[in-house]
Parts: C-alpha cells; sequence; structure tokens
C-alpha cells in the first residue's frame, strides 16, 4: 500500500498520539475480546476446561448460537432489554432539563431577602400541618418542609452549586449502593414508597368508589385519548408541511411516519382487544397514518432533498412522540380499568415482586439515576461551550425561547447528545446485569432478566463461557448495529 | 494545564509510597492460610477456636487470612479456576456442585481420615453433599435444618392447640384452617398467617415424588403426585391464605435482611410458624423472649425434612494442603461444635455434639427448651439433602422449578401446566449438558439400563438391590417401604 | 432559554425557579435522605414504618470503625480511583486530540473500531482478563485494580466530542504561527477542553470509586480492601446490618461531595472566545 511520505508522516502522528491509550487497552482488552470470540465457536466450560480439569476443547461451529435462538426464553429476555430502554429519551431529556435549569440558576441569582421569607413560610407551613396532624404520620412531611426550606436559602446564596450539587447526589452513591438502597425503598410492607403510597391510594379507592369512578373511569380516558388523537393529527399536520418543504428526506419520511404509526396502532389494538381482530385493526390504522404522512415535495425540493436529511431530528422527534402517547395511552387504560381495581380496594403494587411491575419498577429507579447523572454533567459542560454570540445574534433578531433552544441550543449541543445517545444505547443494551444481581436476581420469573444477566448466569452459574460468550456476540451485534445506524445518521446530523 | 498534571502526578506518587510503606507486613513466620468467606463477626471467633485448638494438639501455628467473599459463587469460582484460589473453600449448599465439577476442590478421602473427619461422623443426609463417585470432597461446618418453629404464645392466644412433633399433611390443612379462622376475625388490621412458608420440596418427597428419578437420568417433577401437592399448595395459599402469597415473599429474598423481617414478624405474631433452622435463634435472641417450640414439616407417608450442608474443603490448588485439611478436623472438634451449639448457629456438623446440656438446654434460653432437639433429631433421622444430578446443575434445578411455581401462584399458570413447565426445562438442561459434555454419556447410558431394571422390579412388586439406585432421597424412601432388598433397618450412611 | 445577563427584570423571575428546582432536588434527594436517616436507627427500627428515627444512635458512625478498617478502605478507594483517574484523562485526551485535531489515513474507520470494542458485554471477557492477571503476576496488587480500568475507549470518544466542539479556527491559529501539534495539544485543546476534562475526571473517578467486582476478584489481602468489597463485612449470612452500612456509605460518600461541590463551578465556567471574532 503505497502511501505519500507526507501521509505517513500524518499517520505516524496520529499514532504517536493514539499510543499511551490504545497500547494499553490492547494489552487488557484486546485479547481478551480475541479470546472471547473464538471461545464462542467452542465449547468452553470453566468447569471442564481449567486448570485441573483437561478435557479437550471442541469447536462446535455455530451450536452455541442455534442453542441460544431456540432458547425458550430468549427473546423474553430480549424484550426486557428493550422495555427497559423504552426510558431512555425520557432519561435524556430528563438530563438535559436538568442541565438547563442548573445552568440558568447559574446566571440568575434569588435575592436573598425572598429566599428568607419564602423558606420561613414553607417551614411554618410544616410546623403548622406537625402540630396539627400529630408527630406520627406528619414527621415527614415536616422533615422535608424544613429541608425545602433550608435547600431555598442555601441555595439562593450559593448560586447554582447547592443545586447542583443536589442534583448530582444520586451519583455518588451509585453502583450496588443505589441497587439495596432501591431495594428497601421497594420494599411492600417496610419500604417508605409503599408506605407512603398505602393511605393515598385507599383514599383514591374510597373516591373512586363513592362516585368518582366514572369521572375516573370513563370522562378522564376519553380526554386522553382525545388529546392523543389531536397530537396525532398536529405531528401529521407538521410531517406533510415538513416534506413539502423539502426539509425531509424519503427515508426521513417513513421513520417520522413510525412515530405517528406505532402509538395508533397500540391505541387501535387496545381499544379493539388483544385478538386477531385487535391486531388486523391496529394493522390497518398504522398502515393508514403510514400513508396520510405520504405527500411529495413541491417540485422546487424534489430532486435536491437526500433522502435521510434530518433523520436525525426526526428519529429522536418520532422516539419522543412514542414514548410520551405511549404514556398517556398507558394513564388512560388505568383509567378505565380503576373501578374494577378500586371495588377491591387499592394497594400499592409489590413492585419488585410482581411480575408486571416490577420492570416499571426499574425503569422508575433508572429514571432517578439518570436525572442526576453523568449526562447531565455533560450537558452542562457543553451548554458553557455555546458561545454568547449567537444567543445575542438571535436576541437582535428577536428569536422567542422557543426557537432560541431549536435552533441555537440543540444544534450546538449536537456533538454532546451524539455521544450521550450513543452511549445510552450501549450501556442500555449490556445494562441490568448489576442490578438483577443485587435487586432481583432476574426479577419474578426471569421478568427482569436482561440479555447481560441472561449472559452472567448462563456463563457463571453454569460455567458454559463458550456459551456465553456466543450470547454476547449477539448482544454486540445488535449494539454494533444500532450504533452503526446512530453513528451513520447521527454524524451526519452533528455536521449538518 | 501541564502543571497541573505534573502535580497531580507527584501527589500520586507520594501517595502510593505512603500506602506501601504503611503496608503490614506481607510475609509472616507462620504459614499463611487463607479462607473466602463471608466476613462477619463469628468467623473470628471460629478462627481463635481454630487456633487453639491447634495448639491443644501441638501443631504448630498458622496464621488464618480471612478473605470477603459475598453469597455468590462467582468469586470462588475465578479465582478457583485460575490457580488463586484460597485453601480453604467454603462449598456450601448449591455451590458445592460446580466448585466440585471444576476439579477446584481436593479428594480429601484420606487425609481427612487422618484427622477423624469421615463421613460417618456427621449427619447422613449430608453425606450425598459430600461425598461424590466414593470420594470425600468436604466437611461440613454446619448443617441448616429446615423445621418449622412455633410461637406458642401466639397459638394459645388464639386458642389453637401446638401440632405435635411430627405430623400429616391433612393435619396441617385442618389445623391451620382453625389457626386463620381464629387468628382473622373480620375487624382484624393487618393478616395473621398460620406460616410463614409451605415447605413443598420436603412435602413432595413425603408423597414419594422428588426432583429427579432413582438414578437421576431425569426430572420427575411432572410426577401426578406433585401435581396434586401444587394444586393443594394453590388453594393454601391463594383462598385459605395459611402463608402469604409468593409476591408478598418475595420481598424477603434474595438479600439476608428479609430473615429479620420474618423474624420479627414470627415474634410479633403475625406468623404462627416460621419456616427456617435453627439460626432463626441468633435473629429471634435479639427481641424479647416468647415460649418457642418447633415441630417437623408435615407428611405425606414419608417423614422427612430439608436439610442444607454448609461444607467447607480444600482448595486443589492449595500450597499447603496438609495444613487446610486440619481445618476440616478442627471441624470434628468438640470445641468448634460447642462454638456452633452456643451461638445457636444452624447445627453442629457432629450430631453427637447435640446430646449435650450446652446445646439442648442452653441457660438464660428456657423459652426455647424442648426446640432444640427437635433440629437436631430430625437432622440425624430424617434430614434430606439438596436434590442433585451429574448431568444438570442443582442452582439451575432449583431456580426453575421456583419460577414454574411463581408462575402458578401469580395465575399465569395451572398447577399441572407449572409441573409440566418444570420438568420439560431440567430435561432440556440434562440434554444440553449431555450434549455439550460428551464424557457423561458412558454413565448416562449405563443409568438409564439400571433405570430400566429398577422400573421392571417395582412393576412386579419384587425388591430392589440398593446398588441400582443413585438418588439418596429414593434410597431413604424404599428403605422406609420396604422395598429394598437387603431392608436394613437402620438409616443408609452413604458412603455407597 | 439562556441569557447573557441578568437583567432587572431577570431577578423577580429566578423565584419560581428556585421554587422548581428546591423541589425537584428533594425528589432526587429522598433516598439520600432515607438512607442517612436510616443510618441513625437501630436495628429493629430500620424494618419500621417511620422514616425519622425515635432514638438517634450516632453511635453507629463510631462503630463502623470498629467492625472494619473504615479508614483504610476509603484510602485503597481513593488511591486507586485517583491513579485510574490520572491515567485515563492523560492517554484519553492524547487519543482524543489524535482523533479529532489530527488528520491521517484511516483515522475515522480507527475511531469506529475503537468504539466497537466498548460494544462487546465486559462479563465475557472477565475470565481471560483475570487469568491475564494471574499470569502476570497482578493478583492481590493495587497494579492490578489501576492498569486495567487506565486504558479506555469511553474516556476517548467523550473527549473527542468535546475537542470536536472546539473552532478549529484557533488550532489553524497556532498551526500557521508554526506550533507543534504537541504545542497545539497543551497549549490550545488541552485548555480549551477544561469542560470535558473535568467531566470525564468526575465520571471516571466516580465509576472506579464505586467499583465492586473486579476489587472482589482481584484482592486477597484485607488491607488492601477498597471500600466496596469492604462494606460486605456489614452483610452477613443472617442479615444485613443496615444501619451501619448507610452509616459507611454516608461517610464514604462525603468526601466526595465536597470535592465535587468545590470543584463544579469550572464545568460551567465557559470558554473565553473572545478570540474569536465572526
Amino acid at each position: 500500500m503505497s502511501m505519500s511520505p507526507a501521509s505517513r508522516r500524518q499517520l505516524g502522528m496520529g499514532l504517536l498520539f493514539l499510543a499511551p491509550n490504545i497500547l494499553g487497552f490492547l494489552a487488557f482488552t484486546l485479547f481478551p475480546l480475541v479470546a472471547s470470540f473464538g471461545m464462542a465457536f467452542t465449547d468452553w466450560d470453566v468447569q471442564r476446561h481449567n486448570l485441573f480439569r483437561d478435557d479437550p476443547l471442541r469447536f462446535v461451529w455455530f451450536d452455541n448460537f442455534s442453542l441460544l435462538f431456540t432458547h425458550p426464553d430468549f427473546y423474553h429476555f430480549l424484550g426486557n432489554t428493550f422495555f427497559l430502554m423504552m426510558g431512555l429519551p425520557a432519561a435524556i431529556g430528563g438530563s438535559l432539563v436538568a442541565a438547563l435549569l442548573l445552568t440558568r440558576a447559574g446566571k440568575s441569582r434569588l435575592a436573598m431577602r425572598s429566599a428568607i421569607i419564602m423558606a420561613t413560610v414553607i417551614f411554618l407551613l410544616s410546623s403548622l400541618v406537625l402540630t396539627l396532624g400529630g408527630a406520627d404520620s406528619n414527621g415527614l412531611l415536616f422533615l422535608f418542609g424544613s429541608l425545602m426550606a433550608t435547600v431555598l436559602v442555601f441555595g439562593a446564596w450559593s448560586g447554582g452549586m447547592l443545586y447542583r450539587t443536589l442534583f448530582y447526589l444520586p451519583h455518588f452513591t451509585a453502583g450496588v449502593a443505589t441497587f439495596v438502597l432501591w431495594k428497601k425503598l421497594y420494599n411492600p410492607q417496610s419500604g417508605p414508597i409503599n408506605q407512603t403510597l398505602a393511605p393515598l391510594l385507599e383514599r383514591l379507592a374510597t373516591v373512586v368508589n363513592g362516585g368518582g369512578g366514572w369521572v375516573l373511569g370513563a370522562v378522564l380516558p376519553a380526554l386522553l385519548l382525545g388529546a392523543v388523537f389531536v397530537a396525532v393529527g398536529l405531528q401529521v399536520k407538521r410531517l406533510r408541511r415538513k416534506i413539502r418543504d423539502g426539509e425531509l428526506g424519503s427515508i426521513t419520511r417513513f421513520a417520522g411516519a413510525i412515530g405517528v404509526a406505532v402509538p395508533m396502532g397500540l391505541i387501535t389494538w387496545w381499544l379493539v382487544g388483544d385478538s386477531g381482530l385487535g391486531w388486523l385493526a391496529a394493522a390497518i390504522a398504522a398502515g393508514v397514518m403510514l400513508a396520510t404522512t405520504q405527500v411529495k415535495p413541491d417540485p422546487l425540493w424534489r430532486n435536491r432533498v437526500r433522502a435521510a436529511t434530518g433523520l436525525g431530528g426526526e428519529m429522536i422527534m418520532a422516539m419522543a412522540v412514542i414514548t410520551v402517547l405511549a404514556a398517556v395511552g398507558g394513564i388512560a387504560a388505568v383509567g378505565v380499568h380503576l373501578p374494577a381495581m378500586a371495588a377491591d380496594g387499592l394497594e400499592p403494587p409489590n413492585w419488585l415482586g410482581s411480575f408486571q411491575w416490577s420492570k416499571p419498577a426499574i425503569m422508575i429507579m433508572a429514571l432517578w439515576a439518570a436525572i442526576g447523572s453523568n449526562n447531565m454533567i455533560l450537558y452542562m459542560a457543553g451548554l458553557t461551550n455555546i458561545a454568547p454570540e449567537l444567543y445575542e445574534a438571535a436576541d437582535i433578531d428577536g428569536a422567542s425561547r422557543c426557537q432560541r433552544f431549536c435552533h441555537i441550543t440543540w444544534p450546538q449541543l449536537a456533538p454532546i447528545t451524539f455521544f450521550i445517545a450513543v452511549m445510552s444505547v450501549i450501556h442500555g443494551l449490556q445494562g441490568g446485569f448489576e442490578m438483577a444481581r443485587t435487586m432481583t436476581a432476574g426479577g419474578p420469573a426471569g421478568s427482569t432478566t436482561t440479555l447481560s444477566y441472561f449472559i452472567y448466569i448462563e456463563g457463571f452459574e453454569t460455567g458454559r463461557l463458550g456459551y456465553a460468550s456466543a450470547v454476547a456476540w449477539v448482544l454486540f451485534a445488535l449494539v454494533f448495529t444500532l450504533s452503526f445506524l446512530n453513528v451513520k445518521f447521527g454524524n451526519r446530523y452533528v455536521n449538518d | 494545564m501541564k502543571r497541573l498534571f505534573l502535580i497531580s502526578f507527584l501527589v500520586l506518587v507520594t501517595a502510593s509510597a505512603v500506602t506501601f510503606w504503611s503496608l503490614p507486613e506481607q510475609q509472616s513466620d507462620r504459614p499463611i492460610l487463607y479462607w473466602a468467606v463471608m466476613p462477619d463477626p463469628s468467623k473470628l471467633a471460629v478462627r481463635e477456636a481454630f487456633y487453639a485448638w491447634r495448639a491443644e494438639l501441638g501443631f504448630e501455628p498458622v496464621e488464618l487470612r480471612l478473605d470477603a467473599a459475598n453469597r455468590d459463587l462467582t468469586k470462588k469460582m475465578i479465582q478457583g479456576v485460575s490457580g488463586v484460589g484460597s485453601d480453604i473453600v467454603d462449598a456450601g449448599g448449591l455451590h458445592m456442585q460446580p466448585l466440585q465439577n471444576a476439579g477446584v476442590l481436593m479428594d480429601v478421602t484420606e487425609a481427612a481420615a487422618k484427622y477423624g473427619a469421615t463421613p460417618d461422623k456427621t449427619y447422613p443426609g449430608a453425606v450425598s453433599e459430600m461425598v461424590f463417585n466414593g470420594r470425600q470432597y468436604s466437611f461440613p461446618r454446619n448443617v441448616v435444618a429446615n423445621a418449622l418453629w412455633v410461637n406458642v404464645d401466639t397459638f394459645e392466644r388464639h386458642g389453637i392447640e401446638v401440632p405435635s412433633r411430627r405430623w400429616t399433611i391433612e393435619e396441617f390443612e385442618r389445623i391451620g384452617r382453625e389457626f386463620v379462622a381464629a387468628a382473622n376475625p373480620p375487624e382484624a388490621k393487618s393478616r395473621v398467617y398460620f406460616t410463614s412458608y409451605i415447605p413443598r420440596k420436603p412435602m413432595r418427597r413425603s408423597l414419594g415424588a422428588s426432583y429427579f428419578n432413582e438414578t437421576l437420568t431425569r426430572c420427575t417433577l411432572d410426577d401426578p403426585r406433585n401435581i396434586e401437592l401444587l394444586e393443594r399448595v394453590r388453594q393454601w395459599v391463594v383462598v385459605d391464605q395459611l402463608a402469604p402469597s409468593r409476591e408478598a415473599e418475595k420481598a424477603f429474598e434474595v438479600d439476608g435482611s428479609g430473615f429479620r423481617l420474618k423474624a420479627a414478624l414470627f415474634h410479633r405474631g403475625n406468623y404462627g410458624m416460621l419456616y427456617l433452622g435453627r439460626w432463626a435463634l441468633i435473629l429471634l435472641r435479639e427481641l424479647e423472649p416468647v415460649k418457642l417450640t418447633a415441630v417437623e414439616t408435615p407428611h405425606g407417608g414419608f417423614p422427612n425434612i430439608d436439610i442444607n450442608v454448609g461444607g467447607v474443603g480444600v482448595y486443589a490448588g492449595s500450597k499447603r494442603p496438609d495444613l487446610a485439611v486440619s481445618f476440616l478436623g478442627f471441624l470434628t472438634s468438640e470445641r468448634y461444635n460447642n462454638l456452633v451449639a452456643q451461638t445457636g448457629d444452624s447445627l453442629p456438623p457432629v450430631p453427637r455434639f447435640t446430646e449435650t446440656e450446652t446445646y439442648l438446654r442452653p441457660a438464660g434460653h428456657e423459652n426455647e427448651w424442648g426446640a432444640h432437639e427437635v433440629f437436631s433429631e430430625s437432622a440425624r433421622d430424617i434430614g434430606i439433602g439438596q436434590p442433585s444430578s451429574p448431568y444438570v446443575l442443582s442452582s439451575i434445578t432449583l431456580r426453575v422449578e421456583v419460577d414454574a411455581y411463581d408462575s402458578m401462584i401469580a395465575g399465569r399458570l395451572t398447577p399441572e401446566e407449572s409441573a409440566v413447565e418444570a420438568a420439560w426445562r431440567i430435561n432440556r438442561e440434562i440434554r444440553i449438558t449431555l450434549d455439550s459434555n460428551p464424557a457423561l454419556k458412558p454413565s448416562y447410558e449405563e443409568a438409564l439400563v439400571r433405570q430400566e431394571q429398577i422400573d421392571a422390579l417395582r412393576a412386579v412388586g419384587k425388591l430392589v438391590p440398593i446398588e441400582l439406585i443413585d438418588n439418596p432421597f429414593h434410597r431413604e424412601y424404599y428403605r422406609h417401604n420396604g422395598w429394598l432388598a437387603e431392608s436394613p433397618s437402620e438409616r443408609l450412611g452413604d458412603d455407597v | 432559554m439562556l441569557t447573557t445577563s441578568a437583567q432587572p427584570s431577570e431577578r423577580r423571575s429566578a423565584l419560581p425557579l428556585h421554587l422548581l428546582l428546591c423541589l425537584l432536588s428533594m425528589a432526587m434527594i429522598g433516598p439520600f435522605v432515607w438512607m442517612v436517616l436510616t443510618s441513625f436507627k437501630t436495628l429493629p427500627e430500620v424494618a419500621g414504618e417511620h422514616w425519622v428515627p425515635h432514638d438517634w444512635q450516632w453511635r453507629n458512625y463510631l462503630e463502623v470503625f470498629d467492625v472494619i478498617p473504615f479508614t483504610r478502605f476509603i484510602w485503597n478507594s481513593l488511591l486507586v480511583a485517583a491513579w485510574v483517574t490520572f491515567l485515563q484523562v492523560l492517554t484519553s485526551s492524547m487519543a482524543a486530540f489524535s482523533f479529532a485535531r489530527l488528520r491521517w489515513p484511516y483515522r475515522d474507520r480507527i475511531f469506529f473500531l475503537y468504539l466497537g470494542t466498548m460494544m462487546l458485554p465486559g462479563l465475557v471477557m472477565l475470565i481471560p482478563n483475570y487469568q491475564l492477571m494471574v499470569h502476570f503476576g497482578l493478583v492481590d496488587s493495587y497494579l492490578g485494580l489501576v492498569l486495567p480500568a487506565a486504558f479506555s475507549a469511553f474516556g476517548t470518544f467523550l473527549l473527542r466530542q468535546f475537542m470536536l466542539s472546539i473552532p478549529s479556527a484557533l488550532d489553524e491559529a497556532a498551526a500557521i504561527d508554526g506550533a507543534t501539534p504537541w504545542q497545539i495539544f497543551w497549549q490550545v485543546i488541552l485548555p480549551l477542553s477544561r469542560p470535558g476534562l473535568l467531566t470525564l475526571s468526575i465520571f471516571t473517578f466516580m465509576g472506579n470509586y464505586h467499583s465492586f467486582f473486579w476489587p472482589l476478584v482481584m484482592i486477597k489481602s484485607v488491607e488492601k480492601y477498597t471500600l466496596p468489597v469492604g462494606l460486605l463485612h456489614f452483610d452477613s449470612s443472617y442479615g444485613q446490618a443496615t444501619n451501619l452500612l448507610m452509616a459507611a456509605v454516608t461517610m464514604s460518600v462525603i468526601p466526595l461531595i465536597i470535592v465535587f461541590a468545590l470543584l463544579q463551578r469550572h464545568l460551567i465556567s465557559g470558554i473565553q472566545v473572545g478570540a474569536v471574532k465572526g
């Protein structure tokens, strides 16, 4: 391979800077990586191939892989992994919002006077509740009231520092401590979550049974569903406009359409019922939605719009739409079932011990951990890199807050968002192992077993590391594909 | 910037120097043994007793270092197969089989005999977890006999007679229903349960079915007797509410703190009975004394109780195996056994020491007198160890059964489906194990032949020679029913 | 959403913002509050129903030091985490510079490959890695804790993204002035990447401080335990001494919080881009 002397010099320089990192990495990661790839095609079993046992290692070629795909629970675990990742857009969005709020707090100061006044008000209120209600049940309220008051005052004094520290607090107990903590929090009898929820749910049950049922059971779901239809309609309108204006390419069109097709399909399926007819109706609804977004761009743009224009943005939009609409739909669903459930009395769920609630419980914990997490810090660091001149220019042009965000902040944060998105996908698909091991041992009947915990069980419990390696490489292929898509379209979005 | 890095580097180097300088002397004039075990304070007392025992017998002093390990097998396995395992290996319960399979445990048949730590010294039911293919690999450091603690005060308060020590499943059902009826008047605030847990494993065995067949070649959980038992258990849990539902119970599992909670509830009177070993005393002695007694698990024809063996083995790659084996001898000593008896920590490994005053009538705990012999005598007379087959790991077997049971209690599967599902999965595991480890095939084939012989003999009602049977449960069961060819009247201590 | 200067009218609107932040932080620190409160309880109270202990057991904090050599464990954790952070930041920033600023053939392809190595679940590499450690004789040593964690693709990826957002006009100007890449690296890019470097330091430090599994299998001597392994002493076969455990965790976290609180303003002190016009 011939290279010009200049290129060779550049290559040398590039590698020189790369050297310390990559040499260390090669020593400690490459060898095990390659070894595990090789092992995926063998029957390597820690119990049979080690210092003390000298069974011969056999090549089994693709047996490990076929064993995996015929495992009765493989698709269940795959589904678990993807389900748990549904919280990702919320998590990323949450950390962005947190970073924005915190940066803003750092720039504007609250006068000490107003802070102290407010704090005293809060403190007095909570003391009032305490004296009226009695120590036991309201001790907690008083505690938080006083905490809020203190935080408010100290927060005003310190600028953003206190809030930034408080928001990042979850991360200080990261890892096993967080899981142990949340396990205790989720304890159905003695955990604070259920102890707070129980009286609330009891009151809710009496309300529902006492006649509020029809409001919650019929009106609320109807309103929510109506809101869903309206939102979908708006999104379709927006997509059509953008396509006509040549802002979205053909692939993007499709991605955006998925963002509306999926929620409509889900909701139709839910309304019609879990049956063959339900699936058919859902497919029809999805198809209809897909069709409505297929308009032609104006002749002006037809040949100039690349297929993947705006794909990054639309993919994110689609994910956000799906998540939000699914959540709203979920609430509506709960509302419909509420009267029936309330008839027996409402109890807080047995979070980690329940097949249905174990994954949502994990997702709530993950959301909490994600908001005050590394991503928030990344966004904060990224926000400071945005040149103030850009905002000044926008102010001169009279841009609204929303426009400022969409056209300056968000695009400037693109490299960071890209990083976070890729890392989140990687961690999301690989994650859940430590959590499952500490909190749920894979959950009631495997409901919180993700693929990485599956690798752990198969590899370390049975010792069949060859098989575990095969599973790991399948997971790798999945992560690689998703990251590749991310990079391909995200990178272009970053460099747009 | 450069300065910052330089300063940090210097600080780090200094700190490291200080650290190394402050490390205590690694060498010791005495030989060093490592023991990887959970580092609770009681282990320190054990270590002191070990030193004292060695001194008494005139052996050279050693230094025993306790290396913190968690409840997991992983550390022992990884270190073991890589050649850096600890000399004394805690191979209790479900860890025994994988460690022994991997060859991490040394064959101590002759060495342990020199110190008197032979299988006949301990409970007959524990031998199946010590001896494999006629060779001994461990000695127990404690044995947990799981029986039902009875809170006599609670029973008296509700006017229910305490069950007799050996009772049948029918009596269990009858007394249980009486108990919950008496203890749960309509206005009761919190639910009172008859027992903390329904011990289906020993009950299943008492009906004549267990996890595997006589030659351990096939999982027999789909036996009709098991299905019938599961239906009854479902009735007891879901309808009669004799025990907390599986979902409520999940809250108590996985981490050790759940036991303390269970003990507290038992003490308070929320449970009439507590299914736990003698080590419940460690938790109960923290609370106010209540009148206690114990009963065996109810039986359906073949009385038996479930025992767990906390075995200790010697690392196959140990540098000083001779010294490590002496630890096994220590476990048979009076000093050690009395220590276990005094701390209320499950059963001392040598049954002889459960006939002492120290064990039976501990001073200061009169409320417990009468309960201790239930544990030791039932362990000795009717204790049976964990199900184990050379063709599938016990950890997988137990996990599959528990998952299937979970699904049944949650209503996702019927009892029959649950039993069939469990058996199918375990048999699938057996197939996979055989496929991936061809070395096992010959013994499997041979076992199948023997199984056919057994089935043929049983079909015509003839007696079966004991050599045909591998399963320790079946040996006892056949002996009990008089189906064995030589019909020994004494318990079989399993060295065959 | 960001303003360049606080107009007088902005000051009035700071109260809603602060109130919102205050409420949100209550949610964030809720579990933490529970943890601290639990550290003051007696063991039976831990399973009880009230958040606030009836009898504040201050001596729990002292008891922690009786059960384990707590200071030693924290020291070990801090030392190891500090070394890992130092090495990672140093090597990753150089590698990131190479990927973000230097132009060389196959650069992007190699970057993607590098990235790809992060995608394999680490579990299956555990045993080969461990046996490599045994081979090098690094078991039960500090070096064995530091070296495997010190070189990572994650840091490189992160810093590359930060460096990408630095306007290239700056280093082009320096190059025109005759600066070598090494000089550009130290004098132009690194100082401008301060938020990124700080971010990576925080991430790496935290991540390593909490790492449990690797120290568990690597270390055998009690003097070398890091804190997460040391905390096992509060977990016994019969049940956790939860109150002591929470006291230990609280104590272990306080130095981190203080350091973070002191350093965090560097995260938001932006780069001075007055040098670039237009």
